[in-house]
């Protein structure tokens, strides 16, 4: 009985897609074709590097070239939430290596904090430059911090000049950090950055724009004084989403290289030989619609230089001192 | 129309009071399921994932002689693999359904009924390698056609020998059914064009639409017990597709055997 039930199912459903390597590729080029967000900055021909691979794609290739070549293809979007996951390798684009080498974590402790600075929740921190600025780092936006965490952090340095949030390499993580993060330092009521999702399969179709707004935590602990925040190009995802927000906010201002970017929320799925991809399917813009999905540049450009390491000194630190002290 | 809610449901309490009057049959049901399941969702993949299904139900059935409603509350689940990827389809539903016994004589022993069911279940689809498209929630409302028939036997008690010793078999009462509900209207809650479920985006902007069909067949029998509760082992056949107007079609079937067990209640 469930055999010819069964074969009632096959008459009506859909038929399963051929496993073979090019109705994968064509697969996967036709879903980024139709839902990835960022053509309109990423300056790729999509439909000439559709010629290009379909030339090259054949159905006796092997499982590793044919990873080899779909993750090429995909790398010609230089995106960091873009990926190929198949159960030998996964394939990335390395959006950090588009800028130099921006922080020395030895060598800051050796020459900033010492063997004896506060490890409050996921914020390493303590006081520099004789004790009149804070210094607070924050390594990933997927590590979750407590209120009491803050409590802690803003009772210690209520005094203080100023802060250096050091934010380089902070690859992102969860998108509610940065807005618990920001409620601490603002009261601003406006919006922040909008945020808009693929509805057709056009390059260009997408909702109107909706408005995020930081609502400021509900308690005495905020930090209004300047807050310098160090960026990278490996400040990427939840970390450039964070960098873009202080545009619109007047007591926090960027140090360090232009962020790696990656403004969009990845979306994943799967191809016909089971493999999996993800990538960006919405976009987000200032409140003016400027799309910084290339990555944020600084207000203050500063990388690390070897001269000044020789001497003890972190170019990118000293230069948010430098403003933080003389603002 | 601002009482339509309120019409709603009068309708589905009405036939309650209708049967109040009439000496029925009252039962607690209980039912679970397992058995074969697929399941397809091209929103995310081309692949329909293969595997367990089950679930269980549980409500409350009115049955006389002329009528048969019912009220289920149910869960099921199918949960398929490809390579190292699991999907699992959580359904939650509240079944509600009225038949009437059709003015056909087939024979004293058989009872021939149609009506109607109203089926609404919310469905969730589960997959994390999808990342921010790894959980999703859908929506499905049912009316369906219902039509059961089912014919009582009893067999007689007897006495027999056999190798010399003896057996008494007491009287047993069994009553193979068969039911299929057709749906005739569904209202379907579906993902919006870039299916994405883990955002700050409204989470209940969902793309509704009528269509697709989900049918559902089954097959079993039930044994009447001394106390005048009941005993039933079926197969239940169930497939469905969203259709030609959701955006991404999604897909299931399961085949299932149930155990179901029916507390006389009067």
């Amino acid at each position: 009985m469930g055999v010819f039930f069964t074969s009632c199912e096959l008459a009506v459903f859909s038929a399963d897609p051929a496993e073979t390597p090019t109705a994968t590729f064509e697969y996967l080029w036709n879903m980024v074709d139709r839902q990835y967000a960022y053509f309109d900055v990423k300056n790729v021909d999509w439909d000439n590097i559709h010629q290009i691979y379909a030339s090259i794609i054949h159905d006796d290739m092997s499982d590793d070239t044919l990873f080899y070549h779909l993750a090429r293809m995909l790398n010609t979007l230089k995106d960091g939430h873009v990926n190929l996951f198949s159960d030998f390798n996964v394939s990335r684009f390395n959006i950090s290596g588009l800028g130099p080498q921006n922080i020395n974590w030895r060598f800051l402790k050796d020459n900033y904090l010492g063997d004896d600075y506060y490890i409050t929740g996921p914020f390493s921190h303590d006081f520099i430059a004789n004790d009149q600025i804070a210094y607070l780092r924050y390594a990933s936006f997927s590590d979750l911090f407590s209120s009491a965490d803050m409590e802690y952090i803003f009772n210690r340095y209520k005094d203080s000049q100023g802060m250096i949030l050091d934010l380089r390499q902070n690859g992102g993580g969860y998108m509610m950090n940065i807005f618990e993060l920001l409620s601490y330092f603002s009261f601003y009521d406006g919006p922040i950055y909008t945020t808009c999702i693929k509805s057709g399969p056009g390059h260009e179709e997408f909702t109107e724009p909706e408005n995020n707004y930081i609502q400021a935590a509900d308690s005495n602990l905020h930090y209004q004084k300047p807050i310098a925040v160090l960026i990278d190009r490996g400040s990427y995802s939840a970390t450039s989403m964070f960098a873009l927000s202080t545009l619109e906010l007047d007591n926090l201002f960027l140090v360090g290289d232009t962020t790696g970017g990656g403004l969009g929320m990845p979306n994943g799925g799967q191809l016909p030989n089971g493999w999996t991809y993800r990538f960006s399917i919405t976009r987000t813009l200032t409140p003016d619609g400027i799309n910084y999905e290339n990555g944020i540049p600084p207000d203050y450009y500063a990388v690390l230089d070897s001269t000044d390491m020789q001497q003890g000194f972190d170019t990118v630190i000293e230069k948010a001192l430098d403003i933080l002290l003389n603002r | 129309m601002k009482n339509k809610p309120i019409l709603i449901l009068l309708s589905m309490i009405l036939p309650l009071l209708i049967l109040a009057g009439q000496n029925p049959d009252k039962f607690l049901y209980m039912n679970t399921a397992m058995g074969y399941g697929h399941v397809k969702d091209s929103g995310t993949s081309p692949l329909r994932y293969h595997g367990l299904s089950g679930g269980a139900n549980s409500g409350y059935i009115h049955h006389s002689s002329t009528h048969n409603f019912e009220i289920l509350g149910s869960v099921s689940s199918i949960s398929g693999l490809v390579q190292e990827h699991i999907l699992n389809y959580l359904s939650t539903a509240m079944d509600f359904s009225y038949t009437h016994s059709l003015p056909v004589n087939l024979s004293d022993n058989t009872q021939l009924n149609a009506g109607a069911e109203l089926y609404t279940s919310m469905n969730f689809l589960i997959n994390p390698s999808y990342q921010n498209a790894a959980f999703n929630l859908d929506f499905l409302i049912k009316l369906a056609l219902r039509a059961e028939i089912q014919h009582k036997i009893t067999i007689q008690a007897q006495t027999f020998h056999l190798a010399g010793i003896k057996f008494n078999i007491k009287e047993q009462s069994y009553s193979p059914f068969c039911r299929i509900d057709i749906p005739v209207l569904i209202f379907n809650g579906r993902p919006k064009y870039a299916y994405v479920s883990d955002s700050d985006l409204d989470f209940f902007n969902r793309h509704y639409f009528l269509g697709g069909f989900d049918l559902k067949t089954q097959l079993g029998i039930k044994k009447h017990l001394k106390n005048g509760n009941l005993m039933e082992l079926s197969y239940i056949w169930r497939m469905g597709s969203t259709g030609k107007r959701d955006i991404y079609l999604f897909e299931h079937g399961s085949h299932d055997l149930a155990f179901s067990l029916y507390f006389k209640l009067n």
